[in-house]
């Protein structure tokens, strides 16, 4: 059975409003910056929708298009067709405002992975953003499950030196966490 | 899930939950589906600098014309993140133990969608192999089966007519187990199984270490120019063999590959092959063969 192709106002319309801002966010740990995560995604989104047609009703969009956009990046990258430069000041927190300290410190964390080669800063996207299991991010990136573990565990260990503080912070035991008295 | 993990997923939670205002998906998705021209975009942002090119024909920037060597290597990766037809012919230059020099190998017509991973070949002799799903499924022709057979020792069983292999990852992105050395481990040593896919070739295009354009170029429907390149890559693996290509190569004015002339050296084995590319966009539809047929080992 074949999707129906809608045009792109029926379900291809629907799909990219209902799903579209979850692959933004992938997107920006893949690119470091939110206006290449928009154009990353939107040339993605322009591959699926060529193929939305021929889409089978049982198959899953999301894996379809988290395919395309890997690749697509895989490819901008290798062409250096987007350079990524990180930014040469790193944004400080600022204090007593939670709003700013929370945009600061996204920031700073997307800032934190551009600096990582492109394929740990894949598999770290994939596996704890996604929450895609070892496998399935091994088939994506066509490497082996042991190379993602690899990628994942290097990927972290950079993060964790250039957040410094910032990722010990985040490291909280859920035992340590302060509990709620009930009243 | 670690601490580590927990940590990151934090971290990561943080850094997407602010999009900022203005972003519309679709209504870009719109726009650029009615582009019919190439637009350069420069964003600035916070200190961050980038260029963006989309669809056909790439300007790097106002001052500087792409080099040789970012015109060859852009336009494989073009080429390779779009679906596309291909005609291909192959000769033996020579090889270990094997073959005649200037024995005609394959000679295959197909189509592949990268992006979803589909695609089909088709030899003058008339077999298929299907890339679907993550599988290549190849028909057990008598040279396939006999090689499969010699090499295992269970032998394929009867009334079955295609075999179901993994698809193999990008050529060097993990293990030597590519398209190449698949077909190799049917335990065949013919010298006419062990081809370069498209993609393969497109991929070691991309890390091309020597372009120099050698003048222009032209086909049904498309002019360019010709480039000379050479380029290699080392396999990791338990193979460990150096796959390398050079020769020439003709790109049109959308930037995309259209002809390769080249020389393809695996390990020992040199073979001379020519490729063209056509029908960009092409709608690629396969199926599967009927799974009563089909043996996966």
């Amino acid at each position: 059975m074949r999707r129906d192709s809608g045009g792109i106002d029926g379900g291809f319309a629907a799909y990219v409003r209902d799903c579209g801002d979850h692959h933004l966010r992938v997107a920006v740990l893949l690119t470091g910056d939110w206006h290449a995560a928009e154009d990353l995604v939107q040339a993605s989104l322009i591959k699926l929708y060529r193929a939305w047609p021929r889409l089978d009703t049982s198959a899953d969009p999301d894996a379809y298009l988290r395919r395309i956009m890997v690749n697509t990046h895989r490819s901008w990258w290798r062409a250096r067709w987007r350079r990524e430069t990180p930014a040469a000041v790193l944004p400080e927190s600022a204090s007593g405002d939670d709003m700013a300290d929370r945009q600061a410190l996204g920031a700073l964390v997307r800032q934190a992975l551009v600096k990582l080669p492109r394929r740990q800063r894949a598999v770290l996207a994939l596996r704890y953003c996604e929450d895609l299991p070892e496998a399935e991010v091994a088939e994506l990136l066509g490497c082996s499950p042991g190379t993602v573990k690899v990628h994942a565990h290097r990927g972290l260990r950079a993060l964790r030196e250039l957040l410094g503080g910032e990722f010990d912070l985040h490291k909280v035991n859920q035992a340590q966490a302060p509990r709620r008295e009930g009243r | 899930m670690n601490d580590t993990e927990q940590a990151a997923r934090r971290l990561f939670a943080t850094a997407v939950e602010d999009i900022p205002p203005g972003i519309d998906l679709l209504r870009g998705v719109r726009a650029r589906s009615r582009a019919r021209t190439v637009r350069v975009r420069a964003l600035i942002s916070a200190g961050t600098a980038a260029v963006a090119a989309a669809a056909a024909a790439i300007t790097l920037s106002a001052v500087q014309a792409p080099s040789a060597l970012a015109q060859v290597t852009q336009a494989a990766a073009r080429t390779a993140g779009q679906s596309y037809r291909i005609s291909s012919s192959s000769t033996l230059v020579s090889a270990p133990g094997a073959g005649t020099a200037g024995q005609p190998l394959l000679t295959v017509s197909g189509e592949f969608d990268p992006n979803l991973r589909v695609g089909a070949v088709t030899s003058v002799d008339g077999f298929q192999v299907i890339y679907l799903d993550g599988w290549t499924y190849l028909p057990l022709i008598s040279a396939f089966r006999a090689a499969y057979d010699k090499a295992h020792t269970v032998p394929v069983p009867a009334g079955k007519s295609w075999l179901r292999l993994r698809m193999p990852p990008p050529l060097g992105s993990g293990p030597a187990d590519t398209t190449v050395f698949q077909l190799a481990g049917l335990g065949s040593t013919e010298a006419n199984l062990e081809q370069f896919g498209p993609q393969d070739l497109l991929t070691l295009l991309e890390s091309a270490t020597s372009v120099r354009e050698v003048g222009p170029a032209s086909g049904p429907g498309w002019t360019g120019t010709a480039y000379a390149f050479s380029a290699s890559l080392q396999l990791g693996g338990t193979l460990h063999l150096f796959l390398s290509t050079s020769g020439t190569v003709d790109v049109d004015q959308q930037g995309r590959v259209r002809q390769l002339d080249a020389t393809e050296t695996t390990g020992k084995t040199v073979e001379k092959v020519q490729m063209t590319f056509g029908d960009f966009g092409v709608r690629v539809s396969v199926s599967a063969p009927p799974a009563s047929q089909t043996f996966t080992p």
